[in-house]
């Protein structure tokens, strides 16, 4: 599965945003914010501690969410990146 | 989570006074220390209680609510001890950075306790409240072996110093700022994850009032935040309220008024995270029965006075 798909699951279940599918959530749209899923800014703990136990991957300042929550393609990008380091 | 939530916050952090009042305190403290300096604001908290009637509207509500309906007179001598307790705070915490201690002494007898908590593992969140002299009793968690992360923001134009600022020295807290990214919860996350100490105000909603829940407080509806608890349920962490207040001339004292625990799963579940800040509040209610002029919040905290 696509990590993009992987992740929007993720974030379904794990949030329990039960009313959305992954195919409404925008690759591109930001994970907070306007255009966002409808997530609060304490989803984004949640979303942290997704991150690193499905992948081990720790955001762990503002500039790292700044860049992961830009979208979930760039979730998706700085996984990767840090998956491979 | 917003269910009615208040469109802004009433308070602000900005201290009143000018900058030419703040320094003249600040020089009287250095040349004589606390002493000198609480008769003077003695003197200015009456002319300021007695001629300024925004200074009696912002502590008529807690006023009201902690000793109901007394007469006219009653109410400004309580404005004025409300007032001139917290003055001595501000001298207190003044002091205690250009004096370096100035005399000053926090007792904590259950510091064992809160060792306890910290050794679970999972960091901690500890809860403040705007009470006593939450500044200076900071200062003596410095003494943990963990790092304390204390969530606080400065107003443009706020010429207040923290007592570290007198003197220029780190302060014994790291500071993450709410106004930040996501409001900081990011670091707020990263520092439990690090077995560290996050400290939030438990009275305070920042933004636009998502997040927080409304509960009974000295007779009337509070709307509190339940970040804190949110926060804490994420990582596994305990829950301290600490509540400092005067006991003396020269001593605070530093109690662990409550140990809330919010499970794991708990996190979106508001009824749960409403069950932890009523503990708060229960905390915060007490507190203020016992210690009716350590209670500082200058506005009206209450949703339907």
């Amino acid at each position: 599965m696509d990590i993009r798909d992987e992740l929007k699951r993720a974030i379904i279940e794990g949030l329990n945003l039960e009313d959305l599918t992954p195919e409404q959530i925008d690759n591109d749209a930001p994970l907070f914010g306007e255009g966002s899923p409808g997530l609060d800014s304490l989803d984004a703990v949640e979303l942290v501690v997704i991150v690193q136990r499905h992948y081990g991957v720790d955001i762990a300042d503002m500039s790292q969410g700044r860049e992961a929550f830009a979208s979930v393609n760039a979730l998706a990008k700085f996984i990767r990146e840090r998956s491979k380091a | 989570m917003p269910d009615g939530a208040p469109s802004s916050p009433q308070w602000t952090a900005r201290s009143r006074g000018t900058r030419w009042q703040h320094l003249f305190f600040y020089r009287l403290i250095r040349i004589g220390g606390r002493f000198p300096a609480y008769a003077v604001m003695s003197v200015v908290v009456a002319w300021y209680v007695l001629f300024s009637t925004m200074a009696r509207r912002r502590c008529e509500p807690y006023l009201r609510h902690r000793f109901g309906d007394r007469g006219v007179l009653r109410r400004w001598y309580d404005t004025y001890r409300l007032v001139r307790s917290f003055g001595e705070t501000l001298v207190d915490r003044a002091a205690f950075g250009i004096c370096r201690g100035a005399g000053l002494k926090v007792e904590f007898p259950q510091y064992r306790q809160l060792k306890e908590l910290l050794d679970e593992g999972c960091g901690m969140v500890m809860v403040n409240s705007h009470v006593g002299a939450w500044q200076i009793v900071l200062a003596i968690l410095g003494n943990l072996d963990t790092q304390v992360n204390i969530v606080m923001t400065r107003e443009a134009g706020d010429i207040d110093l923290h007592y570290f600022e007198h003197t220029g020295d780190r302060p014994p807290f790291d500071i993450i700022d709410p106004r930040g990214y996501l409001g900081g919860v990011v670091e707020m996350a990263a520092a439990l994850r690090r077995g560290q100490v996050v400290g939030l105000m438990g009275d305070r909603v920042f933004g636009e009032g998502e997040n927080s829940a409304s509960v009974p407080f000295l007779g009337g509806p509070v709307r509190f935040p339940t970040g804190p608890y949110r926060l804490a349920a994420m990582n596994g962490s305990p829950i301290a309220v600490l509540l400092s207040h005067k006991t003396g001339r020269s001593t605070y004292r530093l109690e662990l008024s409550r140990v809330i625990r919010a499970q794991p799963a708990a996190g979106r579940d508001r009824d749960a995270m409403v069950r932890c800040v009523r503990q708060f509040s229960d905390a915060l209610s007490d507190f203020v029965e016992a210690h009716p002029w350590q209670f500082f919040n200058f506005y009206d905290l209450w949703e339907s006075s």
